[in-house]
């Protein structure tokens, strides 16, 4: 209460030197509170006056601004939840080559749960694609994992029947233009993810050949990523996120194959 | 500042009263989204739909709000207007969206913005205030498309996204990282101040 007062008493002050009284006191004025009663003249009207039409203005500019943020928002809310299925529809059938329909399903300890439509709320996902003839094409998988600057998320594809990678696609990088952009631009690095080995073993619990990492020119093996001179950390990066994926999902989908094969939508 | 003539009150904006060139207001949006043509004119039609926005309805309320919370009001305004255009980018694109990051929120705390808002609008009626606010944003964006222009060119060969030199063009990296920013800006304002400089000797001289 005693600071409001002081704060009453200060907005009068300010009143008073704008009609034009003396500048001098400013300091000894402001610095007291609760002393406003011994000034003369009509301060108490004055204050409450203006202290009511202060939080009566900002209370109307306030309304103002909820009314046109919540206009906005319905307005825009279906187009930009459309945008989001779009972006990733389209990049699911960027990553399956043939497919022309995606269905998501919910990943659910180690069952895959079929979904109708694309949620809106987080969770991990995996993305299915068929052709026009409702013919499992192959698994879009999300992967992400902190590059150089930011996280990079990543969307591959995999043939879960072959054990191949089928397509792969940066889908948030804020690396470096012209340096950390190469894991999206090379066009070696991105040729690796045409038909990279994630074969499961003999249990289907484990890959047969865990993917590696290895220096540029020096990966000879189906299951060796090379990283690109100039991107090291983030070709790593993307290394990394891909074999700790593949590690993960790549059982769970031959587990959920039969799931996966008739989940055409 | 008396009111000036309307149409001056949208030319100055432009290059005498230049908010980037001359008054080096919203540096952080012109150094830091400035890389690519797309990016520097999105964010400069988007402070200008701000700015006009804004501005119109400060000047609206202007004999309403009192003077002790006017700059809380201008900027409650101000974040109203960024937060719909946020919106409609997102609804418009969602790679534009992407790309222009958190500079669409950072519109919010651009100082032209509430400069406008302050020094004209808050005293003057609508038309000139929205005059004043079209040609300060025009002015931005014409400053920040410059800047986007040049770097884009020599950082990447290309504009707007079309490759210019073919692919034997050598580009220089640094101009679309952060550095480039600070050379191109400086150059720039090097060359807007000797012009200036040198009307104005032509002018006393």
């Amino acid at each position: 209460m005693r600071h409001s007062l002081g704060f009453y008493h200060r907005v009068y002050y300010i009143a008073a030197t704008e009609s034009g009284s003396s500048a001098g006191s400013s300091a000894r004025d402001t610095g007291s509170a609760g002393g406003s009663s011994a000034k003369g003249g009509t301060p108490k009207t004055i204050e409450s006056a203006s202290a009511l039409s202060m939080v009566r203005t900002m209370g109307v500019v306030a309304a103002l601004s909820g009314l046109l943020i919540v206009g906005t928002f319905q307005l825009t809310a279906e187009r930009i939840r459309l945008n989001r299925v779009e972006q990733l529809k389209k990049a699911v059938l960027a990553v399956v080559p043939g497919a022309e329909t995606m269905r998501v399903f919910e990943v659910e300890g180690r069952q895959l749960r079929p979904l109708d439509g694309v949620p809106s709320t987080p969770g991990r996902r995996v993305y299915a694609g068929y052709d026009g003839s409702g013919v499992f094409r192959g698994v879009a998988v999300p992967a992400a994992g902190m590059g150089f600057a930011d996280i990079i998320r990543v969307l591959y594809g995999v043939d879960p029947k072959k054990g191949e990678v089928i397509g792969y696609q940066v889908l948030e990088t804020k690396e470096t233009p012209g340096l950390g952009d190469k894991i999206f631009k090379d066009a070696d690095f991105l040729a690796t993810f045409d038909g990279l080995d994630v074969r499961l073993d003999a249990s289907g619990e484990a890959l047969a050949h865990p993917l590696e990492i290895v220096k540029p020119g020096e990966g000879a093996q189906g299951w060796q990523i090379e990283t690109i001179t100039g991107a090291t950390v983030s070709s790593s990066a993307v290394g990394r996120m891909m074999q700790e994926s593949t590690a993960r999902d790549m059982p769970l989908l031959a587990r959920n194959l039969d799931a996966l094969e008739g989940g055409a939508p | 500042m008396s009111a000036p003539a309307t149409t001056d009150a949208f030319l100055k904006g432009l290059w005498r009263e230049n908010p980037v060139f001359v008054y080096l207001l919203g540096m952080c949006p012109v150094l830091a989204v400035s890389n690519s043509v797309i990016n520097a004119v999105s964010m400069g039609l988007a402070s200008t739909f701000v700015l006009v926005m804004s501005s119109a309805l400060v000047s609206l309320l202007r004999n309403f709000i009192p003077k002790q919370v006017r700059i809380a009001a201008y900027i409650m305004i101000i974040a109203t207007f960024v937060t719909v255009i946020d919106y409609l980018i997102q609804a418009i694109s969602l790679e534009l969206y992407a790309a222009l990051g958190a500079f669409i929120q950072l519109i919010v705390v651009n100082c032209m913005i509430l400069g406008r808002a302050e020094s004209f609008a808050s005293r003057n009626p609508i038309g000139p205030s929205i005059l004043d606010a079209l040609g300060t944003g025009v002015g931005f964006t014409v400053a920040i498309f410059c800047m986007g222009a040049i770097r884009e060119i020599l950082g990447n060969g290309s504009f707007a996204g079309i490759d210019l030199f073919g692919p034997h063009f050598e580009p220089w990296i640094v101009m679309i990282l952060p550095g480039g920013g600070f050379f191109v800006l400086g150059a720039l304002l090097l060359g807007v101040n000797a012009l200036n400089q040198r009307r104005k000797a032509a002018d006393h001289g």
